[in-house]
């Protein structure tokens, strides 16, 4: 897929503050900055939205229940620093913070998920990715659509566990873990 | 005095590569190990044509440098070799391998690192390193600016330099630095325990005499 083109704002240089993400129109793009890294997302495909949106389904119930954390979908952001601001596709934070008014940082997700493009693979795989192992995010999930699997990140980990059959994820303080049923996340309408 | 145009301009002018060479395909058994390699998983690949780096898992593969980035990482390899290699002399400038197990292992235009490490026949730790240098070059702008760079930041390499002959100035980033010092006259570096800097004029780096 081409790179969508850039929108005709000011770019201060080529490592970007988060700041200048203001200046970007709201154009359909995803634009995120990581360490100062301008990362450019075009609108996802239909399957990314419909696996997005009944992922998001399954973990919205299972927090209902919980009752601990909340579940945000894109374009929520998140700040890391001053050359560091991204949208994950799917964020849970700590339901104490549900209603705070100042932006929220990247330490504050207990959970990230991002479903995997053909253009966001480098970004999601690398970029972002070890952008939330460095800020301590407890759980990342890589939902990889090609392969039909997720892969599991932690901070300290050097390669993912990849699920391909079901895969659990517990919310702080609940009494029963989300299980997802792998191959039915990705099977069809 | 103005130069009329940019150095990378005029060199690649002036000693044109006519027709682009083919972009070399990777081995497909490189590619079916999957999106994430490490540095045990390349060594079957190393030394066919194409520079294979590893970062974070990440595979950066070059394959092709231009005339002017080989030009200008001469004269700057000949400025930092000068400096760190004065008697007495505690550092040793090389052009080789470092890692750090096992998933990063990247070959950095310009290293300094303290002589009695590189006198080991160890693979040379990334954490080692005092002084990184890369020269921008279009097919790796990003690896060089981005994902080699925060690399080296967080290996706690006191300086790293991304030149870019495109903008004409030496960024320094420094572990932690969120933003780089951009350095548009005169590049300076002082290697631990030096008394006096590292001093690179940039415009004549830049824009050498013929």
């Amino acid at each position: 897929m081409a790179m969508p083109a850039l929108p005709d704002v000011p770019i201060p240089g080529p490592s970007l503050p988060a700041s200048a993400l203001d200046a970007f129109p709201d154009d359909g793009n995803r634009y995120e900055v990581v360490y100062g890294e301008l990362l450019v997302s075009p609108s996802p495909t239909n399957r990314h939205q419909r696996i997005q949106e009944r992922l998001g389904r399954l973990i919205g119930k299972y927090l209902e229940q919980a009752r601990t954390a909340v579940l945000r979908y894109a374009p929520q952001g998140y700040d890391a620093g001053p050359t560091t601001r991204v949208e994950p596709d799917l964020g849970v934070i700590p339901a104490a913070l549900d209603n705070q008014e100042t932006p929220y940082q990247a330490g504050d997700l207990l959970f990230v998920v991002e479903l995997l493009s053909p253009s966001t693979t480098r970004a999601d795989r690398f970029t972002k990715r070890r952008l939330y192992q460095d800020a301590g995010i407890p759980t990342y999930w890589l939902v990889d659509l090609a392969a039909e699997a997720i892969e599991v990140w932690s901070p300290g980990a050097t390669f993912p566990l990849v699920a391909r059959e079901r895969v659990t994820w517990s919310a702080p303080d609940a009494g029963a873990a989300l299980v997802i049923d792998v191959p039915a996340l990705f099977a069809p309408i | 005095m103005a130069h009329p145009r940019p150095f990378w301009e005029r060199l690649n002018d002036e000693f044109p590569f006519g027709d682009p060479a083919p972009v070399p395909t990777l081995p497909p058994e490189l590619l079916a190990l999957g999106p994430y390699h490490s540095i045990e998983s390349l060594e079957p690949f190393h030394g066919r044509g194409q520079r294979l780096e590893l970062v974070d898992g990440e595979l950066l593969v070059t394959w092709r440098c231009t005339m002017a980035h080989q030009r200008l990482l001469r004269d700057l390899l000949h400025a930092v070799h000068d400096y760190a290699e004065q008697d007495p002399a505690p550092y040793a400038i090389m052009n080789v391998w470092a890692e750090a197990p096992p998933d990063a292992l990247v070959l950095p235009d310009i290293l300094v690192l303290p002589r009695a490490i590189a006198r080991t026949d160890d693979p040379w730790p990334l954490s080692a390193l005092c002084f990184v240098a890369e020269v921008i070059d279009p097919d790796s702008v990003r690896a060089d600016r981005f994902t080699k760079r925060a690399r080296y930041q967080r290996a706690g390499i006191g300086t790293c330099w991304v030149v870019d002959p495109r903008r004409e100035v030496v960024e320094a980033w420094t572990p932690g630095a969120a933003a780089p010092v951009e350095m548009h006259q005169e590049a300076r570096w002082r290697a631990p325990g030096r008394d006096h800097d590292l001093v690179v004029d940039l415009p004549a780096l830049f824009h050498p005499r013929a």
